[in-house]
C-alpha cells in the first residue's frame, strides 16, 4: 500500500499553487528598481501575468491528471485539522469538481493572458497577486467538502475580488461587496441549518444525514442557500453590482465578472442537487423558476438594447444565470428528470467559456480601437477579425445555436420542461435565446462588420491579445465538438450524485 | 439571566451599530484631522458592537451550555481586542510621506474592519460564526438575524471610514507593531484551532466540571 498516494499531493499542489505564484507576483516591483530602459520596464509591467499564465496552466495540468485520475472511480480526498471540535480543511475531487477546477484555471489563464496584453496598465504586481488570490480561493470553494470550509473560501473570493475591483473603482468595488455579502449571510444562515440539522459539516455527507431532515426544513435551507447565492451568479434581482462594474471598472478590472458567478454556480451545484434536494422541494422549484425566467429575459432585452460591448457582455452573463436557475427550479419539482441536472452540469462548464469569449473579445476590441460603443464599431471586424469572431462564438454558444456547447444545455432543458408539461417555460427559453442571438449578431455582424462609416483608428494589438482571444474560441469549439464526451462526463457525475441520494437510488445507476 | 443577557447584548449591538454609520460632517477627506476623527469614531462604535456579540454568546452558554457559547464569546473578544488594536495602531499620527509605509498603515486599517465585518481572511470571522452557531443551539434563530443585521452595519460603516480616512505613514515603531497585530489577526484566520485553544479551556474552568 502507498504511504503517499499521488492524486492528494498533485490535490495540495493544486490548491497552494495560486497562492504561491501571488506571492511571488508581488515581488516584481523590487526587480523594477534596477531597470535600465522603458523596454526592461514594459517586459517587467507583463511579468507578473506572465507568471499567472504560467500558474494557471500548471493549475489545468493538474486538474487534468487529477480528472484523469477518477476514471477508477475513486475521489482524492484530504483532511487536515482546523479546529478540533467544529469544521476541518476537506477537500474532495471528484469528477464534478476536478472539472470545475480545470474551468477556473482556464478561465485564469485566459484572464492572465488578456491583461499581459492591455498597454499601460496602472499597478500590474497588485492586479496580478489578487487574481491569482481570487482564483485559489475560487478552487478552495469549488474544491471544499466542508460547508463551512466552502462558505470561508467563497467571502475569501468575494474580498479578493473586492479589492480588485477598487483599484479601478471603489463605488463599483463597494457596490459588489454590499450585495454579495447581504447573500453571504443568506448563505450562512442556510449553512448553519443545514450544519445543526445533519449534526455534521461535511459535504459527502449531508445527502444521507439530510433523509430525516422535515420538508418546512429542507424548504428553508434550500431556499436560503439559493438566495444567498443568487446575487453572486448576477441573477434578477441581485444583479446590480454587475451594471456597476460593468459601467465603471475598465476591462482590465472586470475580472470579478467570470469569476463570481462561476463560483456561485459551483456552490449551488455543490450543496443543492449534491446534498440538500434529497427530497422535491416544490416551494424552492417555483421561486426559483421565477428568477430564472425574469433573469433570463430580463437580461436578453438589455443585452439587446446594450450600448457598449461590456454592458453586452454583463447582461449576457445575467441571461446565463437564468439558465442555471431555471434548471435547478426543474430539479426541485417532483416530476424532475435527470436530464435538468445534466443541463446544469454541462451549463456549469459551458457558459462561462462562452462569457469568456464575450469578454475576452470585447476587452481586445477596446483596447486595440480605444472604444467598446457599439455605434462606433463600423469596419472593426475586418481589422479585428480574432476578437470578433470570439464575441460572435461566445454569444452564439450562449443563445443555444447548434454546433456550440450551449447548444446542448439548450437543448436538455427545452426537451425536459416540455416533457414536465411545462411547455411555456420551453417557449420562453427559446425566445429569450433567440434575442440573445439577435443582439449579438448585430453588433458583430451588422454593425461591426457590414455597417459603412468611418473605422476608429487602430492601435498595435499585442500578441497576447491576440492570445486570449484564439485560447477562448479553440476552448469553445473544442468543447463544442466533443459533446459526446460532455455528455458521458455529465452522466457520470449525475450517476455519482443520484448514488447517495434516495430519489435515484431506487432507479439505480 | 440568559434572556437578560441576550437583550442586553442585542440592544448594545444594534445601539453601537446604529450610531456608527449614523451621517457625519467631516471637514474634507483623506489624512486630515476631521476625517481621521470620524474614521476613528465609526471604528470605536462597531468594536464595542463587537464585545456586544460576546454577550450574545454568553448568554447563549447560559442558556444551552453544551452550544460552546462561552468559547465563543471568549474567542469573539480576543478577536475584538486584536482588531481594535490593530486599527488603533494603524490609525497613527502623521509622520512623513513614506508610501511603503502608508500601505502598511493601510493594510491593518483594513485587515481590522475585515475582522470586525466577519470577512476572512480575519479571525473574527470564526469567532462570528461559532457566535452565530451558538444562538441557533439555544434555539435563538431570530436573534442571529438581528447579529448579522449587526454585521451588515458594521460593513456600511467601514464604507464610510474607509471614503473619508486614508491611513498615513507611521513611524517606525508602530509598523513593528502593525506588522505583529496584521500577522496575529489574519494568521488566527488562517489557523483557527489557535485562537479556540485558548479560548476553550478558560470556558471550561469558569464552566467547572
Amino acid at each position: 500500500m502507498a504511504l503517499i498516494r499521488p492524486d492528494t499531493v498533485v490535490l495540495n499542489w493544486l490548491l497552494l499553487l495560486p497562492f504561491f505564484a501571488a506571492i511571488c507576483a508581488e515581488l516584481f516591483p523590487r526587480l523594477s528598481l534596477h531597470v535600465r530602459s522603458e523596454r526592461e520596464a514594459e517586459s517587467l509591467r507583463r511579468g507578473p501575468f506572465l507568471l499567472g499564465v504560467l500558474a494557471s496552466l500548471m493549475g489545468l495540468l493538474l486538474a487534468g491528471s487529477l480528472l484523469a485520475d477518477m476514471s477508477s472511480g475513486r475521489p482524492a480526498t484530504v483532511d487536515y485539522w482546523w479546529t478540533r471540535d467544529f469544521y476541518h480543511l476537506r477537500f474532495q475531487a471528484d469528477l464534478l469538481t476536478g472539472a470545475l477546477a480545470a474551468l477556473i484555471s482556464a478561465v485564469g489563464l485566459l484572464l492572465h493572458a488578456f491583461l499581459a496584453g492591455v498597454p499601460n496598465l496602472s499597478q500590474p504586481h497588485h492586479r496580478a497577486a489578487l487574481l491569482l488570490c481570487a482564483q485559489g480561493c475560487a478552487l478552495g470553494v469549488c474544491l471544499s467538502a466542508d460547508i463551512v470550509l466552502l462558505f470561508f473560501f467563497l467571502e475569501a473570493t468575494l474580498v479578493c475580488l473586492w479589492l480588485l475591483a477598487s483599484i479601478d473603482s471603489r463605488r463599483a468595488a463597494n457596490e459588489l461587496l454590499a450585495t454579495a455579502y447581504v447573500g453571504g449571510l443568506f448563505f450562512l444562515g442556510g449553512a448553519l441549518l443545514i450544519w445543526r440539522t445533519a449534526g455534521d459539516s461535511a459535504i459527502p455527507a449531508l445527502p444521507l444525514l439530510l433523509l430525516s431532515a422535515s420538508p418546512a426544513g429542507l424548504q428553508v435551507m434550500a431556499l436560503l442557500v439559493l438566495l444567498g447565492l443568487a446575487p453572486r451568479i448576477a441573477s434578477v434581482p441581485g444583479h446590480g453590482w454587475l451594471n456597476s462594474v460593468a459601467g465603471s471598472v475598465p476591462f482590465q478590472g472586470a475580472a470579478a465578472c467570470l469569476l463570481l458567478p462561476i463560483v456561485g454556480g459551483a456552490a449551488l451545484l455543490r450543496i443543492l442537487p449534491g446534498a440538500v434536494l434529497t427530497q422535491p422541494v416544490p416551494g424552492l422549484g417555483v421561486i426559483a423558476l421565477v428568477l430564472g425566467v425574469a433573469s433570463l429575459w430580463w437580461g436578453a432585452v438589455r443585452a439587446w438594447m446594450a450600448p457598449t460591448l461590456r454592458q453586452l457582455a454583463a447582461w449576457l452573463t445575467v441571461a446565463q444565470s437564468g439558465h442555471l436557475l431555471i434548471a435547478l427550479g426543474g430539479i426541485s419539482t417532483p416530476a424532475a428528470s435527470p436530464a435538468l441536472t445534466q443541463a446544469a452540469l454541462v451549463h456549469l462548464i459551458a457558459a462561462p467559456l462562452a462569457l469568456a469569449a464575450v469578454w475576452s473579445g470585447a476587452g481586445v476590441v477596446r483596447a486595440r480601437f480605444g472604444t467598446d460603443k457599439v455605434v462606433d464599431l463600423s469596419g472593426v471586424a475586418r481589422r479585428a477579425p480574432l476578437a470578433l469572431m470570439a464575441l460572435l462564438l461566445g454569444g452564439l454558444s450562449l443563445a443555444g445555436v447548434p454546433l456550440l456547447p450551449g447548444h446542448y444545455v439548450q437543448r436538455l432543458l427545452v426537451t425536459s420542461l416540455a416533457a414536465d408539461g411545462r411547455l411555456w417555460f420551453s417557449v420562453a427559453i427559446v425566445a429569450a435565446d433567440l434575442l440573445i442571438a439577435l443582439a449579438v449578431l448585430d453588433v458583430a455582424v451588422r454593425r461591426a462588420l457590414t455597417r459603412p462609416g468611418p473605422s476608429p483608428a487602430a492601435r498595435w494589438g499585442s500578441p497576447w491579445l491576440v492570445l486570449s482571444v484564439s485560447l477562448a474560441s479553440v476552448a469553445l469549439l473544442a468543447l463544442g465538438l466533443s459533446q459526446t464526451s460532455t455528455a458521458g462526463w455529465a452522466e457520470a457525475v449525475l450517476r455519482g450524485i443520484l448514488m447517495v441520494s434516495p430519489a435515484g437510488s431506487a432507479a439505480g445507476p | 439571566m440568559a434572556v437578560a443577557l441576550l437583550l442586553g447584548g442585542l440592544f448594545l449591538l444594534l445601539g453601537a451599530t446604529a450610531w456608527a454609520v449614523r451621517p457625519r460632517r467631516a471637514g474634507g477627506t483623506g489624512r486630515g484631522a476631521e476625517a481621521a476623527a470620524a474614521a476613528s469614531s465609526a471604528f470605536t462604535w462597531v468594536v464595542i458592537a463587537g464585545f456586544a456579540y460576546s454577550l450574545l454568546g454568553l448568554a447563549a452558554a447560559v442558556r444551552e451550555p453544551g452550544s460552546a457559547g462561552l468559547t465563543a464569546a471568549l474567542l469573539q473578544l480576543l478577536a475584538v481586542l486584536l482588531a481594535a488594536a490593530l486599527g488603533a495602531a494603524s490609525l497613527g499620527a502623521a509622520g512623513e510621506e513614506d508610501p511603503p509605509r502608508a500601505r502598511v498603515a493601510s493594510a491593518g486599517f483594513l485587515v481590522a474592519w475585515l475582522s470586525l465585518v466577519g470577512l476572512p481572511p480575519a479571525v473574527g470571522f470564526h469567532a462570528k460564526l461559532l457566535i452565530y452557531r451558538a444562538l441557533l443551539s439555544a434555539g435563538w434563530g431570530w436573534a442571529v438575524v438581528a447579529a448579522m443585521a449587526g454585521s451588515l452595519a458594521a460593513l456600511v460603516a467601514a464604507f464610510f471610514a474607509a471614503s473619508l480616512y486614508q491611513p498615513p505613514a507611521l513611524r517606525s515603531l508602530r509598523v513593528f507593531w502593525v506588522v505583529l497585530l496584521l500577522a496575529a489577526v489574519v494568521g488566527l484566520g488562517i489557523y483557527p484551532q489557535a485562537g479556540i485553544a485558548v479560548a476553550a479551556p478558560v470556558a471550561r474552568l469558569v464552566i467547572g466540571p
